[in-house]
């Protein structure tokens, strides 16, 4: 990926010298979220979502470490007249008992971040897990081969059942609590993991380059990592960073049919378990249950738009593949024995950079 | 030439308008097609003649490719100065093209007789000047409950005038011609058995059946000009050279011309009347076949049959062509080819190279060369 | 055991390969009791690779080339017959050992494009065998890499490009510099120049056949390309259905092919000579099924020259008179050795074309 910037790397083919080996890695990790940003600026959707997100979680990380920049504590009574629509003072109006909504709507955003990050993740790292087991270790005839038969048939009788009622069915057996929601999600979560990652492992499986990599005498457990992860790695994480939204869409869900967060007596406060307790006010007091239906809405939006950009970016092919594959001989041009790419020193072909922009321009 | 040419392209230029840069795919490309004849356009990966082939027809997507200047005068029409709605009635009646994959170029959803019955329908219309999808199963038209009006099949404008009970009049479309006449296309092309064929979807074909049912289906419009954008490539050697020979036969029936388009000199060797060759977007030589082989006119025509492994290892290396085939965002000055060749003079790194201009020169007529040294490139 | 022809133990040397692919018994099948289906992709192939030799496998798509080159490589576990390496028998290494052994044969494959990972750089998968068997170090695969890319016609300096930022040649030439990096004694080229033109396809091959020269090695290079083989090889071995059909000195078997197949093949393949247009040989059909293939010669159903005996017994490889250093599995290869395929020209092209004239019976190709 060469970039506009000069590429150390390159200019000593060697290898950088001992004492800063960890200065190119952060100098990669630099240019890598560069071209982040710079092929998400392309797409405006996805990069309001790329916005969004880091919008809200900035603002979910302060209000985490420093409640007290909200205006007013959460849960806190009569912090100013009763039944009031939006002023200035209480944005988002006030409650039946004065609670402010606004205040109310902010201390809940880490706590639904947090939990669509801690079931996605949990769910990405053990389905993952399992579905690379099931997809890679399964010769015919041995040991592994029963366990990924275990595993995908356990994984589908998870499966057999709509995940909405599943969680609804855990979270009654397993009691109130944001926890045991959590718990309850994660259950019915976990599966989708294994089926997508087992799809992916799949098709790298079969891929020259892993026989390439046996061919080279590379051991089987380092070819799970560096190739099979390694390529298996960004369509799960896409999936991921969509998953959070829907996360947090189902946890309110269940939230709010099973009542089994303590709004708005103790925290932690959530924006589910808002609506189930605003729900009775509805036709008198809008405002309680429209403003958290809004902080949702935002949160999975942000979510969606951004899954969606790091989409077409992961994808090396999507990346690649500038316009139709009959004009990309014409493009890829020439130097059949020499790299296409520039050499050193030509700042302005830089094929990354070059397919970047004309992706952007071919899919608007 | 006393007969006007089926296809006349003259100083074409198409660019790709990427961000990086304007990739100049072909630059200024004349030749014609005279009718009954087999030109043959051969050239290394990215010289850009899959990008002749698909401008011809106007089947470039654009953006990002662009019409920088010239015309293709197809039966004395200029394709380019179309209105891209008149553009598929061309491309269905005039034009037909055989292309490179045929599983990706026939339709996985349809049966052979559907794809090709399709094509017949096409060409009943233009012949009649009747909506000819109207009455009997056909692709579009699995429940008969909404048959597609003729407007949205073809362009409106193209449709005769009169009442609509005379044009209904004159559409003797039985299922049953319809059937004889696919039946007929499959066994031009020398299909055994074409009532089994007839029902089975394209996967369920070897490589070499779909090729042809590919041609069946390319012929079966009758076109004046037939584009096989490098039709043989992803077949075997020896069902290649069933084709092939095919084609070579077909070519003889039919009398279309063909625009003839491989990287294998062997095969344009084998079908072509002309042959062009291209560089880096550029047609460098012109000429009858026997004296483009016999005796290339270009130094990068010279090079690239000499390429063509020839010895064994005991009897020395292999001439190739030195350095590389030059990106066509950064073409060099003056002739693109100058870098790698061994005649290049000082002049030939400023001056862009003469014309295809004929060689004034005996025994070579009709051949012309984009060289100011042709004569002294001996064979 | 086949011959070598140089006497001494051969590098790499196969009897009777096999290697069937199973496939599954649809419901249908399991309660009729069918007999168990497979896909012979090799069945029976014996044949030696000697040291420093070039050992060309030609054959269309369907002949097991490529499956007896990963068998060859121990990619894939063959179903019966042994592979024996140096004279030892490694059909049955396993784990550690197979490792080690993996570094004195490479392979080189089909694909350019998929076998490299996109997702790595040049250095990490040039290196990739010299840290898999030596366990070197970062620093040390650099240096070791940058010293191998110009020996496979790679400037140093691509380093820490992607695999998609080289064109077709460069790729394979990426390739070629994976296989080397480990100091095989064998590299298995699975066609190696069928995804690049001419000119380029050229600078590989004079690039392989240097390497052989300087460094000593041996190649099995499995091809469709006849003129390719023309150039690199000492030996050719032509692939039909997975067996073998016919052995011999390169010149011998391209100059004047004894098996009615290799005469088709050779005939088929088009050549940059105008003044060799008209006069052809081609034979009919298509390649057919290998699924669990009928006894008899495996050409029959295509062969001009086929007769009763060709359908029902397999013909063995034996050696013809007249044509020294060489093996040929047909029957009636005295009687049609001879023929020069020039000769043989087409009836109608494609045979399919005279459904009358093979209605008389008259045989189609015999001109």
């Amino acid at each position: 990926m060469a970039s506009t910037d000069a590429t150390p790397a390159r200019a000593s083919p060697v290898g950088p010298p001992g004492g800063a080996r960890w200065l190119p890695a952060v100098r990669r990790l630099g240019r890598g979220a560069g071209t982040v940003y710079r092929t998400l600026r392309i797409n405006p959707l996805s990069f309001t979502g790329f916005v969004l997100v880091v919008v809200l979680c900035a603002v979910g990380l302060v209000v985490w470490l420093d409640p007290s920049v909200l205006p007013y504590p959460a849960l806190a009574l009569f912090t100013g007249p009763t039944r009031q629509g939006p002023t200035w003072a209480h944005p988002f109006g006030t409650d039946e008992l004065g609670r402010d909504i606004f205040s109310n709507v902010l201390a809940a955003l880490p706590t639904d971040l947090a939990i669509g990050a801690m079931v996605a993740g949990s769910s990405l790292l053990l389905g993952g897990s399992l579905g690379v087991v099931a997809g890679y270790y399964n010769r015919p005839r041995s040991l592994s081969a029963v366990l990924s038969m275990v595993i995908l048939r356990v994984t589908d009788l998870f499966l057999a059942f709509p995940s909405l009622v599943l969680a609804l069915a855990f979270t009654i057996a397993l009691g109130r609590g944001l926890l045991q929601i959590v718990f309850a999600i994660f259950l019915t979560w976990w599966p989708y993991y294994v089926r997508l990652a087992r799809g992916e492992v799949l098709v790298v499986k079969n891929q020259p380059y892993i026989a390439a990599a046996r061919a080279a005498g590379v051991r089987e457990g380092r070819i799970v990592l560096r190739h099979v992860l390694r390529n298996i790695l960004e369509p799960l994480l896409v999936y991921f960073t969509l998953d959070i939204g829907t996360v947090i869409v189902t946890f309110s869900t269940v939230a709010f049919v099973t009542g089994a967060l303590p709004y708005p007596t103790t925290p932690p406060v959530e924006w589910g378990a808002m609506i189930a307790y605003y729900e009775n006010f509805v036709a008198v007091l809008p405002w309680t249950v429209a403003f958290p239906g809004l902080a949702i809405l935002v949160t999975v939006l942000a979510f969606s738009l951004l899954g969606d950009g790091l989409r077409d970016l992961l994808d090396p092919r999507s990346r690649r593949v500038v316009v139709q594959a009959q004009i990309a001989p014409a493009l890829r041009g020439g130097a059949p024995n020499l790299p296409v790419g520039p050499g050193p020193g030509e700042p302005e072909a830089d094929p990354m950079a070059r397919v970047e922009t004309t992706g952007g321009e071919a899919t608007t | 030439m006393t007969e006007d040419p089926v296809l006349r392209v003259e100083d074409l230029s198409v660019d790709y308008v990427a961000a990086a840069g304007t990739f100049h795919a072909l630059s200024n490309v004349t030749f014609e097609i005279p009718p009954g004849r087999v030109v043959g356009i051969v050239g290394e990966t990215g010289c850009g003649k899959s990008t002749l082939a698909h401008a011809i027809p106007g089947l470039l997507p654009t953006p990002p490719a662009r019409v920088r200047s010239g015309k293709v005068v197809f039966q004395g029409i200029d394709l380019t100065a179309l209105p891209r709605w008149k553009l598929p009635t061309v491309r269905g009646t005039g034009i037909g093209m055989v292309f490179q994959e045929p599983l990706n170029s026939l339709n996985p959803a349809y049966r052979v007789f559907d794809q090709v019955a399709e094509a017949i329908r096409v060409r009943r219309f233009r012949e009649r000047g009747v909506p000819a999808a109207r009455a009997d199963r056909g692709p579009f038209d699995y429940s008969r409950r909404a048959p597609p009006s003729a407007s949205s099949t073809i362009g409106r404008p193209f449709l005769p005038g009169g009442a609509v009970e005379e044009r209904l009049k004159a559409r003797p479309m039985t299922p049953a011609s319809l059937k004889e006449e696919v039946l007929e296309a499959l066994t031009l092309v020398r299909i055994n058995d074409p009532e089994t064929i007839l029902r089975l979807y394209p996967h369920e074909l070897s490589g070499g059946m779909r090729q042809r049912v590919m041609i069946a289906q390319a012929l079966s419009e009758r076109p004046a000009l037939l584009i096989a954008d490098e039709p043989t490539s992803a077949l075997d050697v020896t069902i290649q050279a069933q084709v092939l020979t095919l084609m070579k036969e077909l070519i003889d029936e039919v009398r279309t011309s063909i625009l003839f388009i491989s990287h294998d000199l062997g095969i344009i060797a084998e079908m072509a009347d002309d042959v062009g060759v291209m560089y880096a977007g550029r047609l460098i030589e012109f000429g009858p076949v026997a004296s483009i082989f016999g005796r290339p006119r270009h130094p990068y025509t010279r090079a690239l049959l000499r390429a063509s492994p020839d010895r064994s290892k005991s009897e020395g290396p292999l001439q190739s062509i030195p350095g590389s085939v030059p990106s066509l965002a950064r073409l060099p000055a003056g002739c693109a080819f100058h870098p790698r060749c061994t005649l290049a003079r000082p002049n030939c790194s400023v001056d862009p190279g003469p014309p295809l201009a004929p060689l004034e020169l005996p025994g070579a007529e009709g051949h012309r060369s984009a060289c100011w040294y042709a004569r002294e490139v001996d064979a | 055991m086949t011959a070598s022809p140089s006497g001494t133990t051969p590098l790499l040397e196969t009897e009777s390969l096999q290697k069937w692919f199973p496939l599954p018994r649809s419901g249908r099948e399991w309660l009729a009791h069918a007999p168990a289906r497979a896909i012979h992709a090799v069945d029976g192939v014996s044949l030696t690779v000697d040291e420093q030799e070039t050992l060309a496998l030609i054959g269309e798509s369907g002949s097991g080339k490529t499956t007896f080159g990963w068998l060859a490589a121990r990619l894939q576990d063959p179903t019966g017959g042994t592979i024996r390496f140096r004279g030892e028998d490694i059909t049955h290494l396993e784990g550690e050992r197979l490792r080690q052994w993996r570094r004195s044969v490479q392979i080189v494959f089909q694909d350019p494009v998929g076998s490299l990972d996109p997702r790595l750089r040049v250095w990490q998968i040039v290196g990739e065998p010299i840290r898999a068997q030596f366990g070197a170090r970062r620093a040390e695969v650099r240096r070791r890499v940058a010293e191998l890319l110009p020996q496979a016609g790679l400037p140093p300096d691509c380093l820490d490009q992607y695999p998609h930022e080289f064109s077709g040649g460069g790729r394979q030439r990426l390739s070629l510099a994976r296989a080397l990096s480990v100091d095989p004694s064998l590299v298995i080229l699975d066609e190696p120049t069928s995804a690049l033109d001419v000119a380029v396809q050229a600078q590989v091959l004079n690039r392989l056949v240097e390497l052989q020269r300087t460094r000593g090695l041996s190649y099995l290079l499995i091809t469709h390309n006849v003129a390719a083989v023309r150039y690199a090889a000492d030996r050719v071995a032509v692939l039909y259905l997975g067996q073998l059909i016919e052995l011999g000195w390169v010149h011998d078997v391209l100059g004047a092919p004894v098996h009615p197949y290799t005469k088709a093949l050779l005939a088929a393949v088009p050549v940059p000579d105008v003044r060799r247009r008209h006069a052809r040989y081609r034979i009919r059909g298509e390649v057919p099924t290998l699924i669990n293939p009928k006894p008899g010669c495996r050409f029959a159903p295509r062969c001009p020259f086929v007769e009763e005996r060709c359908r029902k017994e397999d013909p063995a490889l034996r050696s013809v008179p007249g044509f020294s250093g060489r093996l040929v599995a047909c029957h009636r290869a005295e009687e049609v050795g001879s023929i020069p395929p020039e000769t043989l020209l087409a009836t109608g092209g494609t045979p399919e074309a005279a459904p009358a004239a093979r209605a008389e019976g008259v045989p189609s190709a015999v001109g």
